[in-house]
């Protein structure tokens, strides 16, 4: 009992010392400072502007208002049902980060497991799951994400379940070549010995140590799963009106391209710049991981 | 070309012909033909019908139509940006009015209409019927049609009495599913006296039966051909069916041995452009020489821009939409609720927001100067203490329900017109959620399932009251998806369809208006206007739109190109 948890706290401080050097390695990275600058300033505006603006307001229409361009009191302009677009555009990062993150979180809860599962074991079961995996893969993720939503009906909700499986693969590979590499690591052999149940060595000894990659694929995740679902919404098998989302007004936006061309600018931005923060930080904390790139990181033992 | 003169009359721009044919599609058998003054729709109350009827023909008054004959150039390619995805292609069955859009110029039926909705057997009327002569018996239990002769089928047989018995037992067996069987529904048999003699045997009187061989749905067949009719339709009009691409493009090819005048093309070529912006940009590009239905916010600036480039018509009523509501089902069960609903909805919002004005409100759905509208009947105004109290009166609470609107983006301001009245709904404490179909998965669900809550849909050529009334409403209405159910209307009806007479039938069809607009099966919202447009080189603009205002009818297209 007492080696257990001797082993555990110890194990504990190797990944806390991991991650803190990750932390630093990260701050140090210009691209991953951006991004994350731009996501917390996303997340500020998602939690910010429910409080500020309500759906009603921001629903609330005024046909005799339509297509009235940027001025001081529509700052964004207004669309045609004569909604004010700085309110719609406003609510819609909340709509697009819930979208990102809910959909990335059920990507990995299930595609992890299953890969880290599949590196670790190996053998039979690694092929089952990866051959699987592969065959997901095949099929561009749009287009599945589309059948999806197509057969079990087109709410908001439901893009994010068919981004979430349609994103289950890439977390899935992911993660199963890291745990093969973590699986070899010394304390993985030394939680063997101690005759851990395979379960406890893959949830706490070699998932936790194949973070990183994970991250990475996490960020970049979201920012496809946020330009996916703008895309579904555009095609009508996404969010449903009234709801303030970005692909939403876009779709609606593309009828009035050349009479009211903020309504499409101001939600293509913010999807742009939602996009661009994700990605940025995902490269960032990608140059920091990689072996080869000179970053102090990229050298895991001194 | 147009005038812009949106006035209270809400007829919006008609050409003369348009006008014309307006006023007097009342067609009163007989009497000569009913006008109301124009504005009937708006403010004159049904007041100021006035005989007429005296010295016009159908295409008179058409200054930009009466062309030379020896001015018409022959060839060419039309090519068509059509605003729908066609659907089922067996001219019997299918419900969509794409689909007819499209065929109506490859099948006759044998019943010829003029502009005016007069029945006719003048081979050059807008839309010329088979039959060159009938006899109606007194009793009206039997009909007995003469069939022109020399007219052939696209695929090369001669037309003759058993083909049209084929047709209509075809129509008239459940089987087909014809949308149009209950045209039959006293029919007791339909006998062939010789190769061009065909007589119909009525058990009882079914005083619209003359009218309704007229639609497009009763089209002449060859004899056997219905198992291939949905692969490859086979009619007697002046364009033989050659190809299609569901959802993307057809073909038609001008049939040489047409009986009447023309083809003048060679062939139209059809491009399935649901997008309205994208078929706008089409012929202001060049791709495509005909449009129907501009953007609903462009219609403005393209009429106005006083361009030769392109040239437009606008009539109306194009279409007649409508909230629908399942009756069969909680909350719409209760006619109470339902009242309640069309309180909640402002109308005239609706037109404004999601038409973009290019349309009216209107409270019942025939034609605005028919003789069988009720005028009595009006939108109900929006009212949310009135909307409360039946709220309260109903078996429900207004807030133990989240439904679901089902909207299809084949029609994009539909998609605008749920979004406008989810408002409404919303402020009467009705919670409301959207969710966008696909044109056929609107079709399948809500129309062939029945399975949806609330919706909406609009309607086209429902000029004939028996139509109408019967296919939408009556228990077992072919359009009846939505499980109205009533005694008291479908008695109306009935006896609408066996009086002696249509003036007889008049107060019968205004007394079902009454019931629906009291029972509220559905809320009726609004006509919409029709538009075309067209390169300049296109020629016989004035003869594309068939009288039900619907479909197209290319027959007498041409182009002026070298």
């Amino acid at each position: 009992m007492a080696a257990e948890t001797g082993t555990a706290r110890f194990v504990d401080e190797y990944q806390r010392e991991r991650l803190r050097r990750l932390a630093r390695a990260i701050r140090h990275n210009t691209k991953a400072v951006v991004g994350l600058g731009i996501i917390l300033g996303l997340v500020v505006l998602a939690v910010a502007s429910p409080m500020l603006i309500s759906e009603e307001a921001a629903n609330q229409m005024n046909v005799q208002d339509r297509f009235a361009s940027p001025s001081a009191e529509h700052p964004f302009g207004t669309d045609n049902f004569g909604r004010d677009m700085l309110s719609r555009t406003l609510l819609g990062v909340r709509i697009s980060l819930y979208v990102g993150l809910v959909s990335v979180a059920i990507a990995s809860a299930v595609g992890v497991p299953l890969g880290g599962l599949a590196g670790y074991a190996g053998g039979a079961v690694d092929d089952a799951v990866m051959r699987t995996m592969d065959v997901l893969m095949s099929f561009p993720p749009i287009l599945v994400a589309m059948t999806i939503t197509a057969v079990i009906g087109p709410t908001l909700n439901n893009a994010i379940l068919a981004l979430g499986l349609v994103y289950i693969p890439y977390f899935a590979r992911v993660t199963r070549s890291e745990a093969i590499s973590v699986s070899q690591e010394e304390f993985v052999e030394a939680a063997q010995a101690l005759g851990e149940r395979d379960s406890y060595v893959l949830f706490r000894e070699v998932l936790p140590n194949a973070a990183a990659p994970i991250i990475v694929q996490a960020s970049i995740s979201i920012s496809f799963a946020i330009l996916a679902a703008a895309g579904l919404s555009f095609l009508g098998l996404g969010a449903q009106p009234p709801t303030p989302s970005w692909g939403l007004m876009l779709q609606q936006a593309k009828q009035y391209l050349t009479q009211a061309p903020w309504m499409a600018i101001f939600p293509g931005l913010g999807i742009a710049v939602t996009v661009l923060g994700f990605n940025l930080f995902g490269d960032g904390i990608r140059d920091v991981l990689d072996p080869d790139a000179s970053t102090e990181f990229g050298v895991t033992d001194e | 070309m147009t005038d812009d003169s949106d006035t209270e009359d809400g007829t919006h721009a008609p050409t003369d012909v348009d006008r014309r044919r307006f006023l007097r599609a009342t067609g009163l058998a007989g009497a000569g033909g009913v006008t109301a003054i124009a504005g009937c729709a708006g403010g004159g109350g049904g007041e100021g019908e006035g005989t007429d009827g005296t010295g016009e023909t159908t295409d008179d008054g058409t200054p930009t139509d009466t062309v030379d004959p020896d001015d018409i150039r022959e060839g060419g390619t039309l090519v068509w940006g059509h605003s729908e995805v066609t659907q089922n292609l067996d001219i019997h069955q299918t419900a969509t009015a794409s689909t007819g859009r499209f065929l109506n110029s490859v099948y006759d039926s044998l019943v010829g209409l003029t502009r005016d909705l007069e029945l006719s057997t003048d081979p050059n009327v807008a839309s010329a019927g088979l039959a060159s002569d009938w006899e109606v018996g007194d009793d009206l239990t039997t009909y007995t049609f003469t069939l022109r002769e020399g007219v052939t089928f696209h695929d090369g047989t001669e037309l003759t009495a058993e083909d049209v018995k084929y047709s209509y037992d075809r129509i008239a067996d459940p089987d087909t599913g014809a949308i149009m069987q209950f045209v039959f529904g006293s029919t007791e048999s339909v006998e062939v006296e010789d190769d061009y003699t065909v007589v119909i045997n009525q058990s009882e009187v079914y005083q619209p039966l003359l009218r309704q061989l007229a639609f497009s749905g009763t089209s002449i067949v060859p004899a056997d051909s219905g198992d291939r009719l949905g692969e490859e339709p086979v009619g007697t009009g002046p364009f033989r069916f050659v190809t299609r691409q569901q959802g993307n493009r057809a073909e038609l090819e001008a049939f040489d041995d047409y009986w009447a005048d023309g083809p003048y093309l060679d062939a139209v070529e059809e491009r399935t452009v649901t997008d309205p912006d994208s078929r706008l940009t089409g012929i202001q590009e060049g791709s495509y020489d005909l449009i129907n239905d501009i953007p609903l916010d462009d219609i403005d600036d393209v009429t106005d821009d006083g361009s030769d480039d392109v040239e437009t018509r606008t009539w109306s009523p194009l279409s007649w939409a409508f909230l629908n509501m399942n009756n069969d089902e909680p909350p719409f069960d209760d006619a109470d609720f339902r009242k309640a609903v069309d309180f909640c909805i402002d109308k005239g919002a609706l037109v404004e927001g999601a038409l973009f004005g290019n349309g009216e409100p209107t409270a019942s759905p025939s034609f605005p100067a028919s003789a069988f509208r009720n005028e009595e009947i009006s939108p109900r105004e929006q009212d949310f203490d009135r909307a409360a109290e039946l709220f309260e009166q109903s078996d429900y609470a207004v807030d133990e329900f989240d439904l679901t609107f089902k909207v299809t983006t084949n029609y994009p301001w539909h998609v605008d017109a749920a979004t406008i009245m989810q408002q409404f709904f919303q402020q009467a404490g009705l919670s409301v959620e959207i969710q966008q179909l696909q044109w056929s998965d609107w079709l399948s669900q809500v129309f062939a399932n029945r399975d949806f809550t609330l919706s909406m849909v609009n309607f086209f050529t429902f000029w004939e009251p028996a139509y109408l009334y019967t296919s939408l409403w009556t228990s077992d209405g072919s359009f009846n998806f939505r499980g109205y159910a009533s005694d008291e209307y479908d008695r109306a009806v009935a006896d609408a369809a066996q009086a002696s007479g249509r003036e007889e039938a008049v107060p019968l069809y205004r007394e079902a208006q009454s019931i629906i607009h009291e029972d509220v099966p559905d809320v009726m919202l609004w006509f919409r206007d029709g538009t075309l447009a067209a390169k300049d080189t296109v020629r016989g603009l004035d003869t594309i739109l068939s009288p039900n205002n619907s479909e197209l009818d290319f027959g007498r297209v041409w182009m002026d190109q070298p």
